[in-house]
C-alpha cells in the first residue's frame, strides 16, 4: 500500500505540521535577529581594532597614514580630523604674475621719443592725427589696409584705427606735408608761425592703491577699440601685460573726473571687425 | 455723472496724460539742457561753442586753460553732428595763435601802417562819415555773428538812412534767397538735416560736400555702414571726392544744369508721372517776364507744358553731355512715389549767372513730382559761411532788405521796422543801395568819374581776395587818394594792403556770439578767452563809431525822443555806456542787440528763441514757438503740418507766405542759356574755381594752423592729364592761367583730388600769394547780383622759364 | 493665455455696464509727417476723442466710452501710432474695482 510521504493528511497531523512549521520559523527569525545583536555587540566591544601600521621606509620622513573610519563608525562622528595632510605648496615654484607676459622695457629716452612723435602728430591730445606719409587725395578706400588691422612694416608700428569706422577717412585725417606723393616738395613751414600750445597727452592713470589696475586717464571718445593702442596694434610703451584678457572695462573704470558719457543719440557705425569694403557703396 | 464731475474727469484725464508726456519729454531735455561748462581735473574748462567755419553749423566743445584754447571736442550732444568734427573743426582752435595776429588799430600815412589809439580811430571813421553819409558804405560778412550784422543794419539802415550795406553773402547765397523768395515767397530751406538720415536718394548738383560739408556728408554714407541703402547721385563738371562715393555720377557742360532740370520736367509730364494731386493742391505755375525780375509772372499749366516740350533727353543730351539714358534715369527716380529725395546744392547752382532761374528749377521738379514735405523729401541748399542764413538774410544785411525778411522798398515795411527801432517815421530809405559788385565797382571809380563811394568800412570778410575780377574790382583803388578802406581784421590779408585804417577784431569765442546755420538753427555761444592786445569785437566797433557821431551832432543817431539809437539798459534799466569800452562788458551787449532784432522775427514767422532759451541750448531751429506748458519747441520741417506749428489744422501742406497769396508755392520754367562768357578761340578752357577741405575760403585763419597748411600749402592747377600732355605740361610745373581780365602762374596738378574733365581746369582760391581772382568773371545773376566764378574762359600754357612759387606774405604795418 | 491676462491688468475689470467712462491715453505717433496727419484725421472723424497738445511724437487724447477696450484696440490698429499707453481710467465708486496685484498666479476677478 503507498503512503503518501511526508505531509500527513490528517487533520491533527496537519494541525501539528503547521504548528512544527511556525516554531522553525520563529526559531530562525529570532536567531536570525539574536545573530545580529550578538555581531554588533561583539564588533562593539569585544574585536580588537586595528591599530595604525608604521610603514616607515628607510631614508623617507616618517609618514602618518591615516586610517580609514568603518562604515559603521560614519554614524557616531568619530572621525579624525585631516591635521596630518600636509600642503607642499609653498615649496613648489611658481612665475611672477607678470612675467608670464613679457613686455618689453623701454629706456626713458625711447619713451621720450615715442611720446614727442605722437605730440607731433597732434595739435593736442584728442586730435586726430595727421598722416607722416603722402595720401590718396581722391579716395579714402585704401586706408584701412594698413590701418584696420595691427600692422607692422618693417620697423614701424603702424597706427591702427582706434574708432569705428566712419567712411571718409580724409575728411580728419590730412597728410603733413603737402598733398600727394607726387606733389614736389614746398616751403610748409608758416612764415610768422602760430603760438598754439595743445592739451597734453595724459600720463598714465591712477590707482587705488599699489597693484590696483589703473583708471582710464582719458574718456573713450574716440577711443573705444582699446587693443588698437594697448594691445599689438599699438607701440610697445602702451602694451598692455596681460592682452589674454579681452574685457576690459570690466576691470579698468573711466576715470570719474571725466564726462564719459556717451550722449549722442544714434549708434555709431559698426566696428572695424564688421567692416565690409564693399560697404563703401 | 453731473457735467461738472465729468468735466472734471475729463480735465484731470488729459492733466494725466499731458504729465506722462511732460515726464518723457524731460527726460530726454535734462540731457540737452545739462550745462555747457563743466571743469576736468587737468585744469581744463569746457564750454560749448559752434565751429567757425562751414555753413553746417557743427557744434564743439572748447577746452581752455590758463586763458588759452588747448583742445577742441565735437560737441556728442549737438543734434547736427553728434560729437564728429571735420579737420577743420578739429583745429580750430589753433586760428586764435596765428603770430602775425593784429593787435593795435593802424592808419596808413606816407605809405606805412602806424599805430595810433582806439579813440583816434573811431574819431578818424566818424569825420570820414560825415565827409559825406550818402558816399560811406558798410561791406559785411555771412561770417558776421548775428549782433554785429544786427548793429551794422541798424546803423546804416536806421541811423544814416543809408542802404549801402553789403555781406559777403552777396557772393555766395544771393541766387538760393531768390530762388528761396521766388518759389515759396519767403526765404530758407523747409527742410533740415534730419532730411539725410531719412533719404533714399540724395542728389548733388554742382557740389563736393565731401569736402565742403563734410560732416554732413558722412551723415550720409556712414547710413550705409549701418546697413542702410542710400543712393548718391552726383551731376557735376569734374570727378570729385563725393564722386568716389557716389553711385551714380554724371557728368555735365557747364552752365547745362539748366537743361537737365528741364529735362527732368519734360519726362514728368511726357510720362504722366507727375504728382497731379500735389500739384493741383499746393502749386501755381510761373514764368520770367522781359527783363528778368524776381517774381515774374503767371503763366498756365499749358504754357508751362509747351515750355519743356522741347526739353526732351535727346535735346538735353546734346547740350549737356549727359546721356539721354541718365535723364531718362533721373525722370524715373523722380516719378517714384514710394522713394524720398533730397537734392543738395551749393555754390555749383548759386554763382551762376543763372542762378535765380537754376535754384527755382530743382525747386520746381521737386514740386512738381510731389517730392515735398516729408522727412527725406527736400529741395536743400546748403549754405557755405557759418552765419549767412541767421546773419546776412535773416537780419537782412543786404541793399535792399530789412530785418526780418522786410524790404526797404515796402512802406509798410519801412513803418514797422521805424516803429521797433522807434525811429521819426521816414527815416529809413526806400531806396535799395548798391549791391556787392556795384559798391566796390563805384569804390574803385574816381569820384570826378561817378564814383560815388568814397569810404568802405570791412568786417570780417576779405574782399581783397575774394570779389570776382579784381583789378576792377579792388585793386584799382589804388591811388585814389580820397577814396578811404578801413579793414576790421584779425590778421594781415590782401585787403588790409589796401587799407588805410585797420581795426584790430576780436575772433570767435574771443567775443559772445549766435550764428545761424544751413538748416535754421540759431546757435549762441560765450566769450572763453581774451582778444589779444587791443583787438575788440566788431559789435563795439560798430557801437562807438555811432556814439561818436551822436556826440558830433549827426542826427541820425537819435531815435524819436532823442535817445542814442543804440542805448543798452540792464536788467535793472539801467543805461550802460557800451560804446565806452571800459563798460562794455557790463552787460551782455549780444543778449541786448538779439532781443531787439527778436522781435522782428516774427513778420515771416521766423520766430527766434529767446537769448537764454538759446543759450541752454545746442542750437534751436526756427520758428521756435512756446507751448503751453512754457516749453520752447522748434521747428524741423517747415510748411508741414504736424511739425510747422503755423500749419493750419487740416492743411497738410501750407505755403503760408506764397507769392500768389493762396498757400501755394510756384513750379517756375527757365529756359536754358548759355553762360556769360564761353571758351572760344583764344581762350578755349573752362576755369572753375571752389574751396579745398583744409581751408577755409581766402585762408587768412587756416594758412596761419600748421597742419591745416602743411596738409595743403599752396593753390594749383588742376588739368586734365590729356590736356596737360599736349601743353607740355607735368605734374609740378608752373603753368599760366589768363583770361581777358589778367593772369597768374600756378603749379601744375594732375590726377591729385579731382579729375576735371578735357577742356577745363579747377583753381581754389584760397592762396592769398596766387588770386585766381584776378582771372575771374564779374558777371551776376540779374536778379541775384550774384557772380559767377564757376565759369570763365581762360587760356593755360607752360610758362617760358622754370619758376618757384612766389614766397611773398602780406607785410604786417 | 498670459498675455492676454496682461493686457487686462492695464484696465479695472468692469461691468459690462451702459455708462461711459472717462479715459485718457497717450499715443506715440509715428515719425512720418503724413501717417500722423493721417492719425488726426481719423480722430477728428470718430468724434468722440478730444486730442490735447501734441508734443514731439506723443498726443494725449481724451475720450468717454462705454467700450474702452475697444477703443484702445482701436487706436493701436491705427497705421500713424505705434503705441497706445493708458493714464487714467475713471474708476466708478460704486463698481468693485480689482486691485493689480502685478502676481499672474491670481485669476482676475471677471464677474
Amino acid at each position: 500500500m503507498s503512503e503518501p510521504s511526508g505531509i500527513p493528511n490528517t487533520g491533527a497531523g496537519r494541525k501539528l505540521a503547521v504548528v512544527a512549521v511556525l516554531i522553525s520559523l520563529t526559531l530562525g527569525l529570532s536567531g536570525f535577529f539574536m545573530g545580529l545583536r550578538q555581531t554588533e555587540l561583539a564588533s562593539a566591544d569585544s574585536r580588537p581594532r586595528i591599530e595604525m601600521v608604521q610603514t616607515a621606509d628607510k631614508g623617507s620622513p616618517e609618514i602618518d597614514v591615516p586610517v580609514a573610519p568603518l562604515y559603521a563608525e560614519l554614524p557616531s562622528g568619530k572621525l579624525r580630523l585631516n591635521k596630518d595632510w600636509v600642503v607642499h605648496l609653498a615649496t613648489l615654484k611658481q612665475p611672477a604674475p607678470e612675467a608670464q607676459y613679457v613686455v618689453a622695457s623701454l629706456s626713458p629716452a625711447d619713451l621720450a621719443r615715442l611720446r614727442a612723435t605722437r605730440t607731433t602728430r597732434r595739435q593736442y591730445d584728442g586730435a586726430p592725427p595727421v598722416a607722416p606719409h603722402p595720401l590718396d587725395q581722391l579716395t579714402p578706400v585704401a586706408c584701412l589696409e594698413c590701418h584696420g588691422k595691427p600692422t607692422k612694416i618693417g620697423n614701424t608700428q603702424v597706427s591702427q584705427i582706434s574708432h569705428p569706422v566712419y567712411t571718409n577717412c580724409i575728411q580728419c585725417h590730412v597728410s603733413s606735408a603737402g598733398p600727394s606723393s607726387t606733389w614736389k616738395e614746398r616751403n610748409v613751414a608758416l612764415s610768422e608761425g602760430n603760438s598754439f600750445s595743445g592739451k597734453e597727452q595724459s600720463g598714465q592713470g591712477t590707482r587705488a592703491y599699489v597693484g590696483a589696475p589703473p583708471a582710464m586717464p582719458h574718456t573713450t571718445w574716440m577711443r573705444d577699440d582699446c587693443m588698437s593702442c594697448h594691445g599689438p596694434g599699438g607701440t610697445v610703451a602702451l602694451r598692455t601685460s596681460h592682452p589674454n584678457r579681452q574685457s576690459c572695462t570690466q576691470c579698468h573704470a573711466v576715470n570719474a573726473a571725466l564726462d564719459s558719457r556717451l550722449a549722442s543719440g544714434l549708434p555709431p557705425p559698426l566696428p572695424i571687425s564688421d567692416w565690409k569694403t564693399d560697404s563703401i557703396r | 455723472m453731473t457735467m461738472d464731475r465729468r468735466e472734471f474727469l475729463r480735465n484731470t484725464a488729459m492733466a494725466a496724460a499731458t504729465a506722462v508726456i511732460a515726464q518723457r519729454l524731460g527726460a530726454v531735455e535734462t540731457l540737452t539742457e545739462t550745462s555747457a561748462v563743466t571743469k576736468t581735473p587737468d585744469g581744463i574748462r569746457w564750454d560749448k561753442a559752434p565751429c567757425r567755419f562751414c555753413g553746417t553749423g557743427c557744434h564743439v566743445r572748447v577746452g581752455v586753460k590758463d586763458g588759452r584754447v588747448v583742445a577742441i571736442q565735437g560737441e556728442q550732444l549737438a543734434e547736427v553732428n553728434k560729437g564728429l568734427l571735420c579737420v577743420k573743426g578739429y583745429h580750430v582752435g589753433g586760428i586764435l595763435y596765428g603770430k602775425d595776429r593784429l593787435t593795435t588799430p593802424m592808419l596808413r600815412r606816407n605809405g606805412q601802417l602806424e599805430p595810433i589809439s582806439w579813440d583816434e580811430a573811431i574819431d578818424t571813421i566818424a569825420k570820414r562819415v560825415l565827409k559825406d553819409p550818402k558816399g560811406f558804405a558798410f561791406y559785411g560778412s555771412g561770417q558776421w555773428t548775428i549782433p554785429e550784422g544786427y548793429a551794422a543794419q541798424k546803423f546804416m539802415k536806421g541811423g544814416l538812412a543809408n542802404n549801402h550795406i553789403e555781406p559777403n553773402a552777396r557772393l555766395c547765397m544771393a541766387s538760393a534767397v531768390t530762388g528761396y523768395l521766388s518759389v515759396y515767397g519767403v526765404d530758407e530751406p523747409a527742410g533740415c538735416y534730419d532730411d539725410l538720415d531719412a533719404a533714399d536718394v540724395i542728389i548733388l548738383w554742382g557740389n563736393n560736400p565731401a569736402e565742403m560739408h563734410p560732416v554732413l556728408f558722412s551723415r550720409v554714407i556712414d547710413r550705409r555702414t549701418k546697413g542702410q541703402t542710400v543712393k548718391i547721385i552726383d551731376i557735376g563738371t569734374r570727378r570729385t571726392r563725393s564722386t568716389e562715393f557716389a553711385d551714380e555720377y554724371l557728368e555735365f557742360r557747364p552752365q547745362s544744369d539748366m537743361a537737365i532740370a528741364n529735362g527732368i520736367a519734360h519726362l514728368l509730364l511726357k510720362n504722366d508721372a507727375w504728382d497731379k494731386a500735389f500739384v493741383e493742391k499746393h502749386c501755381n505755375f510761373r514764368g520770367d517776364n522781359q527783363p528778368l525780375d524776381l517774381l515774374g509772372k503767371p503763366i498756365s499749366f499749358d504754357d508751362y507744358r509747351k515750355a519743356v516740350e522741347e526739353y526732351t533727353p535727346e535735346f538735353v543730351e546734346k547740350i549737356s553731355g549727359v546721356p539721354a539714358a541718365k535723364i531718362r534715369m533721373l525722370g524715373e527716380l523722380f516719378a517714384k512715389r514710394d522713394i524720398r529725395i533730397t537734392s543738395l546744392w551749393c555754390m555749383g547752382m548759386n554763382q551762376h549767372t543763372r542762378g535765380t532761374a537754376i535754384n527755382r528749377l530743382v525747386h520746381s521738379i521737386h514740386l512738381l513730382s510731389g517730392h515735398f514735405g516729408k522727412p527725406g523729401d527736400a529741395p536743400t541748399s546748403l549754405t557755405g559761411q557759418p552765419s549767412a542764413c541767421g546773419t546776412a538774410r535773416e537780419v537782412g544785411t543786404m541793399c535792399n532788405f530789412l530785418p526780418g525778411g522786410r524790404l526797404v522798398v515796402n512802406a509798410g515795411h519801412r513803418k514797422e521796422s521805424e516803429e521797433i527801432w522807434k525811429l521819426p517815421e521816414g527815416r529809413i530809405n526806400p531806396k535799395p543801395g548798391y549791391h556787392t559788385v556795384q559798391l566796390f565797382e563805384k569804390f574803385c571809380t574816381p569820384t570826378d568819374k561817378g564814383g560815388d563811394i568814397h569810404t568802405v568800412i570791412v568786417q570780417v570778410t576779405n574782399p581783397g581776395q575774394s570779389l570776382p575780377n579784381l583789378h576792377k574790382l579792388f585793386k584799382a583803388k589804388q591811388g585814389l587818394e580820397d577814396k578811404f578802406l578801413i579793414v576790421s581784421e584779425v590778421y594781415p590779408t590782401a585787403t588790409t594792403e589796401l587799407a588805410d585804417l585797420v581795426l584790430p577784431a576780436a575772433l570767435w569765442v574771443e567775443k559772445n556770439g549766435i550764428f545761424g546755420n544751413s538748416e535754421r538753427r540759431t546757435q549762441q555761444w560765450f566769450k572763453q578767452v581774451e582778444p589779444p592786445g587791443q583787438a575788440r569785437p566788431d559789435a563795439w566797433i560798430t557801437i562807438a563809431v555811432a556814439h561818436r557821431l551822436f556826440e558830433l551832432g549827426h542826427p541820425g543817431m537819435k531815435d524819436r525822443e532823442g535817445n542814442f539809437i543804440f542805448t543798452i539798459k540792464d536788467e535793472k534799466g539801467a543805461e550802460v555806456p557800451a560804446w565806452d569800452f571800459a563798460h562794455y562788458e557790463d552787460v551782455n551787449v549780444d543778449k541786448a542787440l538779439y532781443d531787439e532784432y527778436r522781435l522782428f522775427s516774427f513778420y515771416k514767422h521766423k520766430h527766434l528763441a529767446p537769448y537764454d532759451v538759446l543759450a541752454k541750448a545746442r542750437g534751436l531751429r526756427w520758428p521756435v514757438v512756446q507751448g503751453a506748458d512754457g516749453s520752447w519747441n522748434e521747428t524741423k520741417f517747415r510748411f508741414t503740418e504736424g511739425s510747422d506749428p503755423f500749419v493750419a489744422k487740416g492743411k497738410g501742406i501750407q505755403f503760408y507766405h506764397s507769392v500768389t497769396k493762396d498757400d501755394k508755392a510756384l513750379i517756375w520754367f527757365c529756359p536754358y542759356e548759355p553762360a556769360a562768357e564761353s571758351p572760344d578761340g583764344d581762350f578755349p578752357t573752362w576755369l572753375c574755381t571752389g574751396r579745398v577741405l583744409e581751408h577755409w575760403h581766402t585762408g587768412t585763419m587756416t594758412m596761419r594752423v600748421p597742419q591745416l597748411r602743411n596738409a595743403m600749402p599752396n593753390a594749383y592747377v588742376e588739368m586734365n592729364p590729356d590736356d596737360a600732355a599736349a601743353s607740355g605740361l607735368g605734374n609740378g610745373d608752373m603753368a599760366v592761367v589768363e583770361s581777358r581780365r589778367g593772369k597768374i602762374e600756378l603749379p601744375v596738378w594732375i590726377n591729385g583730388r579731382a579729375r576735371p574733365p578735357r577742356g577745363t581746369v579747377f583753381v581754389p582760391f584760397f592762396d592769398e600769394r596766387l588770386l585766381i581772382n584776378d582771372v575771374t568773371l564779374g558777371e551776376p545773376c540779374p536778379i541775384s547780383k550774384e557772380p559767377d566764378y564757376k565759369k570763365c574762359a581762360v587760356k593755360v600754357y607752360r610758362k617760358a622759364t622754370a619758376n618757384v612759387l612766389p614766397e611773398k606774405t602780406i607785410p604786417h604795418g | 493665455m498670459r498675455i492676454d491676462r496682461q493686457l487686462d491688468r492695464k484696465m479695472p475689470p468692469t461691468e459690462v455696464s451702459p455708462d461711459p467712462v472717462v479715459i485718457s491715453l497717450v499715443l506715440r505717433l509715428a515719425e512720418d509727417a503724413v501717417a500722423r496727419q493721417a492719425v488726426l484725421a481719423a480722430l477728428r472723424k470718430h468724434g468722440g476723442i478730444e486730442a490735447g497738445e501734441q508734443r514731439d511724437c506723443w498726443l494725449p487724447v481724451v475720450a468717454e466710452t462705454a467700450q474702452p477696450q475697444e477703443l484702445h484696440a482701436w487706436l493701436e490698429s491705427l497705421p500713424g501710432v505705434m503705441f497706445v499707453d493708458v493714464t487714467f481710467v475713471e474708476v466708478a465708486t460704486e463698481a468693485e474695482a480689482q486691485p493689480c496685484s502685478g502676481d499672474f498666479s491670481q485669476e482676475p476677478n471677471l464677474k
